[in-house]
């Protein structure tokens, strides 16, 4: 085994989960603040005779729609008040058609709206406006998809550089065994007997390169949390360390790497 | 047990080093091979066992002709043939013990066991004090003894043994020929490679003599 072999993968392992776990993070914040909820304001002047219609259509277009209530502009103009409260008196006397009657849809998922759904929902013609999300959710997606596109090509990056190095190592540790393996070859063991060393010291390589990685990602983690937490608008509560899942996902594929590296290279160099 | 019909061997394609031997040596027997350096005695054995490929002829071992096992059994009929290479092949970086225990873990054979059949083996060699040595820190006769010895410890249907005591004196080889006669009472088809006249005259067992790759 090449101790600076395994720290070039620790390395990018450690950026690969820095990455990840950014991305984790924004999803978890994302998920939170997304609302389920939208508000589609009818036109003023819209029919309230037509209203099961425009209801129909509505749902139509929109798929997963747990609930849709209509609101007329009264019952808006009520809760309106009740919203100022005490401050309520100052509507006193205001003209309910002023404002506009409205769907309240509830999702039963999280809401993913693509632009051409949003405007043909704003094209129907009783349609004046819809209400949804916010900015800054908009501005920590893209956060969190160029976080998570990085990751992609890290990932890739890094498949590459351990298959490679792991390949390397193997290689050299066949070359420097050559003569005990042929022994081996002629005192009767089997491929089996004579491989299985090589997949086994790949599987290890991979899966102490990704401890080492988590191990060192997560000191970094807790040595650093105030800071990251600040840079980005969450919160240091919000901010937490990879799941459980990652982390079995992380070991599960380096030792997949180890396995099919040192195959490659048995293969190539033991002539089986 | 072992039986050779016109079987020519040539490393190069040009110099034929073995030219239409052939023999037959029953289960049991006690077999010389003898001949003078670069005769071919080396190179007849390594067809036994398949480290060569004969390039003409057949070879039979237990009635199968080993020419045309498929590669993943070759390791089965090895398991049947105790060798002890000329060079010894000691693997350097494991210990003596484990040098000679390979021959059983190749079985996995459990541990327990493995462990007793060494130490009783390395006694039989007289070499419980060599141990935890390293081949490299071996005289060249004691090295000898650990070929012998892991090619002894799994009882084998046949020994082939090329120039086994070598680098023996005469005390430590009487030992290794009692350890080989030993062997053969208990069933092993023993065949030794060696110009050793003496030896030859002493223990009165079949001559095979190679003569410029061809028996006579
Ligand atoms: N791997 C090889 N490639 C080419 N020629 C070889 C090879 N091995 C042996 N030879 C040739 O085959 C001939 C017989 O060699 P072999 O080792 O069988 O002799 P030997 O009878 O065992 O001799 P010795 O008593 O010195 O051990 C020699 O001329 C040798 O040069
Ligand atoms: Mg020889």
């Amino acid at each position: 085994m090449n101790l600076f072999l395994m720290f070039i993968i620790a390395a990018s392992l450690i950026i690969l989960n820095l990455f990840l776990l950014i991305s984790y993070n924004l999803n978890i914040f994302l998920e939170n603040h997304s609302s389920r909820d939208m508000i589609i304001y009818l036109e003023v002047l819209a029919e309230s005779k037509d209203i099961k219609t425009y209801q129909d259509k509505v749902k139509k277009l929109l798929p997963d729609i747990q609930t849709i209530k209509y609101v007329t502009n009264k019952e808006a103009l009520k809760s309106f008040k009740k919203e100022l409260g005490k401050n309520g008196d100052l509507l006193e006397g205001l003209d309910a058609n002023i404002l506009p009657s409205y769907f309240k849809v509830r999702f039963s998922k999280r809401l993913k709206l693509s632009k051409t759904l949003v405007k043909s929902i704003t094209d129907l013609f009783f349609v004046d406006s819809l209400s949804y999300g916010k900015k800054t959710y908009n501005k920590i997606k893209k956060i969190r998809d160029v976080s998570t596109s990085l990751s992609y090509y890290i990932l890739i990056f890094i498949i590459i550089i351990t298959i490679f190095t792991i390949y390397t190592t193997i290689k050299l540790t066949i070359y420097s065994r050559k003569e005990e393996i042929e022994t081996l070859e002629l005192v009767g063991a089997t491929q089996e007997f004579i491989i299985f060393p090589f997949y086994i010291e790949g599987v290890l390589q991979g899966i102490i390169s990704s401890s080492l990685a988590l191990f060192i990602l997560y000191i970094i983690y807790s040595f650093s949390l105030s800071n990251i937490a600040e840079l980005l608008p969450i919160g240091i509560s919000g901010f937490q360390f990879l799941p459980i899942s990652y982390i079995f996902i992380n070991l599960f594929v380096t030792s997949f790497l180890g396995l099919l590296s040192s195959h490659i290279s048995v293969v190539k160099f033991l002539k089986i | 047990m072992i039986q050779l019909f016109h079987v020519y061997k040539s490393y190069d394609g040009k110099n034929v080093v073995l030219k239409d031997v052939n023999m037959i040596i029953d289960k049991g027997e006690f077999v010389f091979l003898t001949g003078a350096s670069g005769a071919g005695k080396s190179t007849l054995l390594k067809l036994l066992f398949l480290e060569e490929m004969p390039t003409k002829g057949q070879i039979l071992i237990k009635n199968k002709n080993i020419s045309r096992l498929k590669h993943n059994s070759i390791p089965y009929l090895r398991r049947n043939i105790g060798v002890v290479f000329q060079d010894f092949k000691l693997i350097n970086s494991k210990t003596v013990f484990e040098n000679i225990a390979i021959a059983l873990e190749i079985l996995n054979l459990p541990k327990k066991i493995i462990k007793t059949r060494v130490n009783s083996m390395l006694k039989a060699v007289s070499l419980e004090h060599r141990k935890d040595y390293f081949p490299l820190n071996l005289s060249g006769g004691e090295q000898q003894r650990v070929a012998i010895a892991r090619a002894l410890i799994n009882s084998p249907a046949i020994l082939l043994a090329d120039e086994p005591t070598g680098n023996l004196d005469p005390v430590i080889t009487l030992e290794i020929m009692t350890l080989f006669e030993k062997a053969n009472n208990n069933g092993t088809t023993v065949i030794i490679a060696t110009h050793d006249d003496s030896m030859i005259k002493k223990y009165k067992k079949r001559v095979l003599n190679i003569k410029d790759g061809r028996l006579i």
